[in-house]
């Protein structure tokens, strides 16, 4: 059994060269060889087709993802608090923002401007400081529960200002004292609230909730607009459509005009409609730099930028032409 | 075809060399992308190639029209190479007007009514912007606010803004929404050495009825905390504005 392949880039040559040494009737009948993965380049593709291969994927959805949290807990763990009403309550809080943070990221960048990995760990340090807090304090720090997990545990990850923005809103409707109320809702539609746990079962009724929960959470679960999902799905469509796009096959067949002689038209109506380069002694005399004038100065940058950008552009379209007629 | 002599002896003598490069670029034309030498020398951009070539020749014209028309009355905000280059220099120009020292000046931002044709006249101060797209919500010119957007209309164009400076400028303690500008859909990118984003191109306040939070957040520049005002309706949207979309 050999854990984590993805983290010995450099031994994966060797090892797939041992399992291409391997002589099926010289080993013992009884010999395996497991080996676990994260998705990597850099795994032996002979490996992979030769063996058997399962996957573990975090489940879709927000149902599933919440299901996957309680389905880890059970009644003494929901009783563990001294205020296990309130514990109760902001845990499922947390569940929720959790399974939120995750499943936001299907709507790409609408979602998060950065795809963060969070994972199970983010949610189990801030269930057991959620634990620690609501049982040491007479009064909760909703407060310090914001931050510890907006900022400090899921913020960890966050790199974009503007997605630590979002972080702290979102935390802000679970760990609030409006949780505690037993008509609270997570959205307007009314159909994710903060339920009210059975105290001799709270897990069994937790779990009965969950189920009963839509399997696909509509946008409005995450505060969004009906639209994110076309947008979601739009996102889903080009990452399958950009991974066919690399399975096709580089040679088209030839019918009509040939490859070439395409690409020499598309060059040629774009040489056209280049424009020459800008004389940028002659904007900077007819635009100086002016004390009280500094559109002058954003000018004379940005046509040289744009020189710079044209060059490029005509070098290259000029060449390829050239090199086409002449073959 | 406007090739100079120089530039034809270049490209000749450049041909030996460049050949892995040009067939690079020859497939790139075939497959409708843009070559990987005219992405590194330009803006960031998400479009294909042909929408992206035209993108270009727009641009061009904008700079051209400067050129020869004088300052435009209204600038075509996604016609910039590097737009933070731009909103510096409005502010530099009102601080320079009025002898105020420039970083007690910030803007504001004002909706205009008026459409694109309709406005002849640049503003006594500040500057007036279009070419923003809005994503997630959209603007309503009778509640001068911003709203849902319209079932499947996932882009809306914002109104002409007018960039307004404005010395020791109060942060507003309602009715807005703190929306981020960035130039391209991805709205991710990298911070260059001018401390500028690649991507990312600046806040802009946008007038809406949504009720309104308060949010405590470090400002990059003097590294205080000041508390915003925001609306956590539209932060849950992911609204934001774009200078250009992708196709």
């Amino acid at each position: 059994m050999l854990q984590n392949c993805h983290l010995s880039i450099s031994w994966m040559p060797i090892l797939e060269q041992i399992c291409e040494s391997m002589e099926v009737d010289k080993m013992h009948s009884e010999f395996r060889l497991w080996l676990t993965s994260m998705p990597s380049e850099h795994f032996p593709t002979s490996i992979l087709q030769n063996g058997v291969k399962i996957t573990k994927e975090p489940p879709k959805g927000l149902r599933a993802n919440l299901k996957n949290t309680y389905l880890k807990l059970d009644d003494e763990k929901l009783k563990k608090s001294n205020k296990p009403r309130e514990y109760q309550r902001l845990l499922f809080g947390l569940s929720f923002y959790h399974a939120i943070v995750i499943e936001r990221k299907k709507f790409g960048p609408l979602g998060w401007n950065i795809p963060y990995e969070f994972n199970d760990t983010d949610m189990d340090i801030t269930a057991a400081q959620l634990e620690l807090y609501v049982s040491s304090y007479a009064e909760i720090p909703y407060k310090v529960l914001q931050q510890l997990a907006s900022v400090v545990n899921y913020g960890g990850r966050i790199t974009d200002d503007k997605d630590m923005r979002t972080s702290d809103i979102l935390i802000a409707d679970f760990f609030t004292p409006k949780i505690l109320d037993s008509d609270y809702q997570f959205s307007f539609s009314g159909i994710y609230y903060s339920f009210v746990p059975n105290v001799d079962a709270p897990h069994r009724s937790y779990l009965d909730y969950i189920e009963s929960l839509p399997l696909n959470a509509e946008p409005e679960v995450f505060g969004m607009h009906d639209n994110a999902s076309i947008t979601c799905a739009i996102t889903e469509a080009d990452a399958t459509f950009s991974i066919i796009l690399t399975l096709q096959p580089r040679i088209t067949a030839a019918g009509g005009i040939s490859r070439e002689e395409q690409i020499i038209e598309l060059a040629r109506a774009m040489a056209i409609m280049l424009p020459p380069q800008y004389d940028i002694d002659g904007i900077a005399l007819l635009y100086p730099t002016d004390y009280h004038e500094s559109m002058n100065t954003v000018l004379v940058q940005e046509s040289q930028r744009y020189n710079r950008l044209l060059q490029v552009t005509k070098f290259s379209i000029l060449s390829v032409l050239i090199i086409l007629w002449l073959n | 075809m406007h090739f100079t002599l120089k530039e034809l002896q270049r490209a000749l003598k450049g041909l030996v060399v460049l050949s892995a490069e040009l067939e690079g670029m020859g497939n790139a034309v075939f497959d409708q992308r843009v070559p990987l030498s005219w992405t590194s020398a330009a803006y960031p951009s998400l479009k294909p190639l042909s929408p992206w070539f035209k993108d270009l020749v727009q641009r061009l014209l904008f700079v051209t029209n400067w050129v020869d028309l004088g300052i435009p009355a209204v600038f075509w905000i996604s016609g910039f190479f590097f737009p933070q280059g731009f909103l510096t220099a409005i502010l530099q120009n009102y601080a320079r007007k009025y002898n105020f020292p420039i970083d007690t000046v910030a803007f504001s931002f004002v909706m205009k009514d008026e459409a694109l044709e309709e406005i002849h006249n640049k503003p006594e101060d500040g500057c007036f912007i279009h070419g923003l797209f809005l994503e997630g919500a959209r603007w309503d010119r009778r509640l001068k606010s911003l709203i849902d957007p319209k079932p499947k209309e996932l882009f809306s164009p914002m109104p002409i803004m007018h960039m307004l400076p404005q010395k020791d400028r109060p942060t507003p303690t309602s009715g807005i929404y703190r929306c981020p500008v960035y130039k391209i859909l991805t709205r991710t990118g990298t911070l260059s050495t001018t401390g500028h984003s690649t991507n990312f191109v600046t806040w802009i306040e946008i007038p809406s009825n949504k009720p309104t939070i308060f949010r405590s957040s470090l400002v990059s520049e003097t590294n205080a905390q000041i508390r915003f005002c925001d609306q956590d309706y539209w932060i849950k949207a992911g609204v934001a504005c774009f200078c250009a979309l992708r196709y």
